[in-house]
């Protein structure tokens, strides 16, 4: 559930809807706002600072991160989510470590073949 | 806090009863008035008195009591604050004054009537004793009604008590005192009526301080 | 405010056909438990003998840090409570109950009735007798509600309520608990409404709290696991395995006691995971529920 909203929060970021350094509300307001349980705000908010797409100052509340990292800290995002995609789907599949690191490898030569 | 909680909801009862509170006196008041057809119409009259005087009581009880728990209505109320106990006791206080200003208003009208009309009044110190029955009927009735807490017990409570009434008419006429001169011109107020009578009153009185001891005890509301 | 808002402790109850057994429960400020179990499970008993409606016969419950049943008045000077079963008086008029009750709570706030009116399509001069069972319990939602309190106590509150009025009472609850010293116990058939908006999730049946947990870490320990078994393998007996069932050789486990290393688990057993599945909090009720039955017949 707080995965879907850590989704919805980062498109407002990345549409510029919150740019960079703003205030993000109230975890309780939010909670109101969205209609979901406070719990699921707090986990959202907790994993996006982990994630360093947003920052906590102490009695302060919680604010975006600023801009300069801030489209790496998405990207990283979007990278761990794929990633976590591929893991689950290579045990489906049942594919080893050493499977995925070998197409892997395949596909990144293949990227570089392309970019020259 | 609580003595203003505990008003309101004497007050919401009494509220809820006023109409038939009306309805008793005036009743009572219309059928005084059918003295004036002579001896016949003074038994009319008491029976009608009768009905009158017993109305408030049954409406009370089924209505206001029972009625109120089984329509659900009591959750409601306990959902205030106020304890069970309070709630209980404020059921308590609303049926007695509910039952007892009709009942005191009729009382003093037909002895105000009987004295100021040229009507025979020989029938009046049985008529006393006869309404202090009601009240020790309504004690019963309060009784059954809060610690039964059912329908079908009160409904037969209120049969016995009026099959009772014929009974208790026998009885009051053989008191010497009081049975011979039912049919004189002029009532005979002998020391009797008021033991009799007085004993009415405190026989009932200790029904309903016996029914709230009981009901202090009570544990589960629902 | 770090005293609990409600805390039951070892309670026991005993009906001829029901047996409330060694409750503990307890709920911090400013967040909403939802209570959840089959029918009969002993949900609105709790809740009434967290309002000292009923005495329990053993164990201790302190609503608002008030002893219970004992200090019950005091205690619903700050609790509403509504229930599904509940009715006002029926030849009196709404606003009259609104009257009684602002005399009888100082708390009442009129602004927010008068809002609640409008919101809920409620018409104060109507009696009671004339309101559908669903404006009725909108009409004892607003009487609840506007009384402002620290606590509100829901049992099955959107009973006979449309969808549009739910969501109205779900926009309310939410709004309750901006404030962080307010909270909110409700029980509830709708699982969707009680997973989206619950901090607390509490599970009964049949007398027994089963589950009081934080509500993400409880649907995180739930899972349903796709996986092929080869005819001569036999999964891994594991604790937490709710359910096994499935078709042929394709299995679905449904475990609550999920951890990142299961899947493995069964691949090291010969089977193949194909899927691992989140299920919803209704998923989850029934499963827990057909399960502690399962295991009850055997």
């Amino acid at each position: 559930m707080y995965l879907q909203l850590m989704d919805q929060i980062c498109q407002r970021i990345a549409t510029a809807d919150w740019p960079a350094g703003f205030e993000l509300p109230s975890i309780r307001v939010l909670a109101a706002d969205v209609r979901v349980s406070v719990i699921t705000v707090k986990r959202a908010y907790l994993e996006l600072e982990r994630q360093g797409v947003i920052v906590t100052r102490q009695g302060k509340g919680s604010f975006v991160s600023d801009g300069a990292d801030l489209g790496l800290k998405l990207r990283e995002r979007e990278f761990e989510d794929h990633l976590r995609a591929v893991a689950g789907l290579s045990v489906l599949l049942g594919l080893s470590v050493e499977d995925i690191d070998q197409r892997l490898r395949d596909l990144l030569d293949e990227l570089t073949r392309e970019q020259q | 806090m609580s003595a203003s909680v505990f008003r309101s909801y004497v007050q919401k009862d009494l509220f809820l009863a006023t109409p038939i509170m009306i309805g008793a006196v005036v009743c009572g008041i219309i059928s005084i008035g059918l003295v004036h057809l002579g001896s016949v119409g003074v038994y009319a009259a008491l029976i009608v008195m009768i009905c009158a005087g017993a109305s408030p009581a049954v409406f009370i009880c089924m209505y206001s009591i029972l009625g109120e728990r089984k329509e659900r209505s009591n959750l409601f109320a306990m959902s205030l604050p106020i304890s069970t106990y309070q709630y209980v006791f404020g059921k308590l206080t609303a049926a007695c004054i509910g039952f007892l200003v009709p009942w005191a208003v009729l009382a003093l009208g037909a002895f105000l009537i009987f004295y100021k009309l040229p009507v025979p009044g020989g029938v009046l110190p049985a008529g006393l004793l006869f309404w202090g029955f009601t009240f020790l009927q309504f004690a019963g009735m309060l009784a059954v009604t809060m610690l039964s807490e059912s329908e079908a017990l009160v409904v037969a409570a209120v049969v016995v008590f009026n099959v009772s009434i014929s009974f208790y008419i026998f009885l009051i006429m053989h008191i010497p005192a009081v049975g011979s001169h039912v049919n004189g011109r002029v009532a005979v107020w002998s020391p009797v009526v008021f033991e009799v009578f007085a004993g009415e009153l405190l026989l009932a009185m200790l029904i309903i301080a016996l029914l709230l001891v009981r009901l202090a005890r009570k544990r589960d509301f629902i | 405010m770090n005293q609990p808002v409600f805390e039951m402790r070892d309670v026991e109850k005993t009906y001829p056909y029901f047996h409330l057994e060694r409750l503990h429960l307890r709920l911090a400020p400013g967040q909403i438990m939802g209570f959840i179990g089959p029918n009969g499970a002993g949900k609105s008993t709790t809740i009434r003998i967290l309002m000292g409606l009923v005495s329990q016969d053993r164990g201790e419950v302190q609503l608002l840090g008030h002893a219970m049943p004992r200090e019950q008045a005091q205690a619903k000077r700050d609790v509403a409570f509504v229930s599904a079963d509940m009715r006002l008086y029926a030849r009196i008029p709404l606003a009259w109950h609104m009257k009684f009750v602002a005399s009888v709570v100082p708390t009442w706030d009129a602004k927010y009735a008068a809002m609640l009116l409008e919101r809920f399509d409620l018409h104060p001069e109507q009696s009671i007798r004339s309101l559908s069972f669903g404006q009725h319990m909108k009409a004892l939602l607003l009487l609840a509600l506007a009384r402002r309190p620290r606590l509100l106590i829901l049992d099955e509150p959107m009973t006979g309520l449309d969808p549009v009025a739910r969501h109205e009472i779900v926009s309310e609850l939410m709004e309750i608990v901006t404030d962080e010293g307010r909270s909110v116990l409700f029980s509830s058939h709708h699982t969707q409404d009680v997973e989206q908006i619950s901090d607390q999730i509490t599970f009964i049946d049949r007398g027994r709290v089963i589950e009081s947990s934080d509500k993400e870490v409880f649907l995180e320990r739930w899972r349903r696991v796709h996986a092929e078994l080869p005819a001569d393998r036999q999964l891994p007996k594991l604790p937490g395995i709710v359910d096994v069932s499935g078709a042929g050789r394709v299995a679905v486990i449904t475990t609550k006691a999920f951890t990142p290393e299961l899947p493995a688990y069964f691949e090291q057993s010969g089977a193949r995971v194909r899927e691992v599945q989140h299920m919803t909090l209704e998923e989850i009720f029934v499963a827990e529920v057909m399960s502690s039955r399962k295991g009850s017949a055997a």
